[in-house]
């Protein structure tokens, strides 16, 4: 049951937003009788594409994307991508290949970077793409008269996405950009002073500005529980290794650019999963044996989880070495 | 608190931000709710004293919208409890022994292990519901 | 057609008792000869016509009699229904997920028509024609959870997500195996499981939380409990303990067969869309021990059940004081022939 493939979707339209961004709108496929569910501030689908490598091989990615549209609209769903440098192909995948009129299939939307129902205040702190999730949530919050703020930066006016709709929407009391290229920068410090207790704080965007949030906060004294960060881990590359199936007694190849949870979709060995960032855990599986030295990516796993060498989450973690024997 | 004035010197010696001597329990709750009302992120909240008071202290603090897993604790002194009478709902403080009688209904509580932070105290049931009258002999268990 | 309902009371005269075709549906609950706590969940889906499993929310012929039950239950103890400020848009979420379900489930008892905001709900058991505003509070008069879970069987529990954990922070609990609403709420999972004994040390509650911690909408799970009870009481709460616990002491072998039920709890878990929530439907079903024996497999097989629980469950589920009683009393249907595995019947 925790295999999360999900639902058809029609791509009704794709808007380039800015200089890198895309965005696409999914509505339910025609004549089915699917409706698409309402959704929580923050939830995300994973996307599944079928693309082809530049050997001309099928291949399919699965990303994952938070979902930006209005939570209480139930006509569309709406997503952005940002065209990554490094793409592992999704990215390039959905600005280069996906059109009007293109059927994907979309997961359940999950959330694992919710708003605190009962604080008394939210801070949402973005970079660059790291936008998305907040535009659910700040739409769910003022349809219920919350209070926030948005702390957004960018590198250039024509970098970042949304932010003059967003400056409309809100005003610029609840909405302050910040762009690099104007030689503007967010002070974390500034920000986390005075402000009431019970306010909950959420950074969304490049793992440095996450760590530089997270740090800001504790040393201003903010607890751990009020502090929430979301970063969607790409699964990394590294040497091809063997995965050995123990029960099923199966070899497969994991290669350079796959993830192990790629791979074992690629042999057609059903794996569990949910978000495929090293976040929600679904992923968890045993380890029998490794020849070689297990690569912990995920954000899951507790540090002696790691030493203990049992356990390994496959959407983001590898083996450097020959052979991982996995309890499958 | 009464039982700490002979600290009383030493602590006012430390300059706090704010050092206030409460008469009772009641009236120190009072004043901190008003202090932690205008409090901003940043501000931690420690307490030290018996399970009872840590309690309510607790309370004060996650009603000022504070996470209870960020408040640090350190219990010092009796370990008698707070029981919160699931029948009439009147909460019984100081209490040391299992059975206990409720100070408001009169009903005779075992006191569970089963607490509540919401309230600030264990829960009591009637021990004598099924035969009344059949209550087993009364222990010290709280000191 | 639909559902013939039945009046009956569930405390003073306790008329209640079940129909041949509603004892054929009953949800027993052992697959084996023994009972150990377990986890045991399975998908939430629609099951075989006609059983409890047909329909997700599942109306039976004492519908309309519990739902006077629980309104006396809420007149005598307001308490019983709260919900914590934040749990608002999770009280919206339910109310629409059951008018959802049941009117499509049950045409011909329920109906709800949307236009925009604007929503119709008719309940004709009960007697219901309510317009309102989806959304807004004033236009209904009661809260959502409140509102439509005195229209539902069974008590809720609604949990909200944070931190890794679990909160119980709102719920309808006017038929509970003796818990209470008032003293739990706010707690998480792990403190509000704390009385249960056993199944801690065998780590059967951090595997269900994080197992909870990703249910996904869309794909709800269920489980059965049970525990006994003497009376068809409905309302066999703590609050009022002092005033039903003198029935444990009323079993004799002559009064088992109509007085001492098996109480079976169909609990489901579901994720809420907009409030990332999980609800907690908890539905009771009771059923006296001379209707249990008109099957001879479940006869044959409770008898085994009761006579080898453990004593701490059997403390734990209060049934220590007429346990030997009733296994006396089963002992005349359980003739030693064996029990096919499973829940089919022999």
């Amino acid at each position: 049951m925790s295999k999360n493939i999900g639902m058809q979707v029609v791509v009704t339209s794709v808007k380039q937003v800015a200089d890198t961004v895309k965005c696409f709108r999914f509505v339910p496929v025609d004549g089915s009788d699917m409706v698409l569910p309402r959704f929580s501030g923050g939830s995300h689908v994973v996307v599944t594409m079928k693309g082809k490598d530049a050997a001309g091989n099928t291949v399919t990615y699965r990303n994952p994307y938070s979902l930006m549209s209005s939570p209480d609209d139930s006509s569309c769903f709406e997503i952005s991508v940002l065209r990554t440098e490094n793409s592992r192909g999704g990215s390039h995948f959905m600005h280069d290949q996906v059109k009007e009129g293109d059927i994907l299939t979309i997961s359940n939307p999950v959330n694992l970077f919710p708003v605190s129902a009962g604080g008394r205040k939210h801070i949402f702190i973005a970079g660059g793409i790291g936008i998305t999730p907040f535009m659910a949530m700040m739409d769910a919050l003022a349809a219920r008269n919350g209070k926030f703020e948005l702390h957004y930066g960018f590198r250039s006016r024509s970098h970042g996405a949304y932010w003059r709709e967003l400056e409309e929407r809100y005003g610029h009391s609840r909405v302050r950009t910040y762009c690099q290229a104007e030689g503007q920068m967010i002070d974390f410090g500034e920000l986390l002073e005075h402000q009431p207790l019970g306010t909950h704080l959420y950074v969304c965007g490049p793992a440095p500005m996450i760590e530089a949030v997270k740090k800001s906060a504790r040393e201003a004294g903010w607890p751990d529980e009020n502090v929430h960060s979301e970063e969607f881990l790409a699964p990394p590359s590294g040497q091809p290794f063997i995965v050995k199936l123990k029960k099923s007694q199966r070899n497969i190849m994991v290669g350079e650019h796959q993830s192990i949870l790629e791979a074992l979709e690629a042999a057609n060995v059903d794996a569990n999963f949910l978000c495929r960032g090293g976040a929600c855990g679904q992923c968890e599986t045993a380890v029998c044996s490794a020849d070689g030295e297990i690569e912990h990516n995920d954000h899951y796993l507790s540090k002696d989880e790691r030493q203990s060498g049992k356990k390994i989450m496959i959407c983001v973690s590898r083996l450097n070495g020959r052979e991982l024997v996995l309890d499958l | 608190m009464k039982g700490g004035s002979n600290h009383a010197a030493a602590l006012r010696a430390l300059n706090a931000a704010d050092y206030w001597e409460a008469p009772t329990i009641p009236t120190l709750l009072t004043r901190l709710g008003a202090a932690l009302s205008t409090a901003h992120m940043g501000l931690r909240l420690y307490v030290a004293g018996t399970e009872g008071f840590i309690g309510q202290v607790m309370k004060v603090g996650t009603d000022a919208g504070i996470s209870f897993l960020s408040i640090r604790t350190e219990h010092r002194g009796s370990l008698a409890r707070r029981v919160s009478c699931v029948h009439c709902k009147g909460i019984t403080e100081n209490v040391t022994t299992n059975p206990a009688t409720c100070s408001h209904c009169g009903l005779t509580l075992l006191v569970r292990d089963h607490y509540s932070r919401r309230i600030a105290a264990f829960q009591g049931v009637c021990i004598d519901a099924e035969v009344p009258g059949d209550v087993p002999p009364v222990e010290e268990a709280f000191r | 057609m639909g559902i013939q309902f039945k009046d009956e009371t569930f405390r003073d005269s306790f008329t209640f008792k079940n129909s041949p075709q509603t004892i054929k549906r009953f949800p027993f609950p052992f697959p084996e000869d023994k009972y150990m706590y377990s986890v045991n969940i399975e998908p939430h889906v629609p099951g075989a016509k006609g059983s409890v499993y047909e329909h997700l929310f599942d109306v039976d012929e004492h519908y309309v009699s519990e739902m006077r039950d629980r309104a006396l239950v809420l007149k005598e103890d307001p308490l019983r229904c709260q919900a914590l400020p934040h749990m608002m848009t999770a009280q919206w979420d339910l109310l629409e997920l059951i008018m959802e379900c049941k009117s499509k489930s049950y045409p011909e008892h329920f109906t709800l028509e949307k236009q925009g905001d604007k929503w119709h709900w008719i309940n004709r058991p009960l007697g219901i024609d309510d317009t309102f505003t989806f959304g807004d509070v004033s236009t209904l008069p009661y809260e959502p959870m409140e509102y439509i879970t005195r229209q539902t069987q069974g008590d809720f529990a609604i949990m909200d997500q944070r931190d890794n954990n679990l909160w119980m922070d709102a719920g309808m609990v006017t038929t509970q195996a003796d818990w209470s609403l008032d003293f739990d709420i706010g707690m998480n999972f792990m403190e509000w499981h704390g009385p249960v004994p056993l199944a801690h040390q065998m780590g059967v509650f951090e595997r269900a939380l994080k197992f909870l911690l990703n249910l996904q909408h869309g794909h709800p799970v269920r489980r059965l409990n049970w525990t006994m009870t003497i009376n068809p009481r409905l309302d066999t709460s703590p609050e009022n303990y002092h005033k039903w616990g003198k029935d444990r002491t009323e079993v004799t072998p002559d009064n088992v067969g109509d007085k001492v039920h098996l109480r079976v709890e169909l609990q489901s878990l579901w994720r809420l869309p907009r409030s990332n929530a999980i609800v907690f439907p908890i539905r009771c079903y009771l059923i006296k021990m001379s209707e249990l024996v008109t099957e001879p497999k479940w006869g044959r097989r409770f008898h085994r059940v009761l006579k080898d629980l453990p004593p701490e469950l059997a403390d734990y589920k209060g049934l220590t004081r007429y346990r030997d009683t009733v296994v006396e009393w089963l002992s005349k249907y359980d003739d030693g022939k064996p029990t096919s595995i499973g829940f089919g019947l022999d």
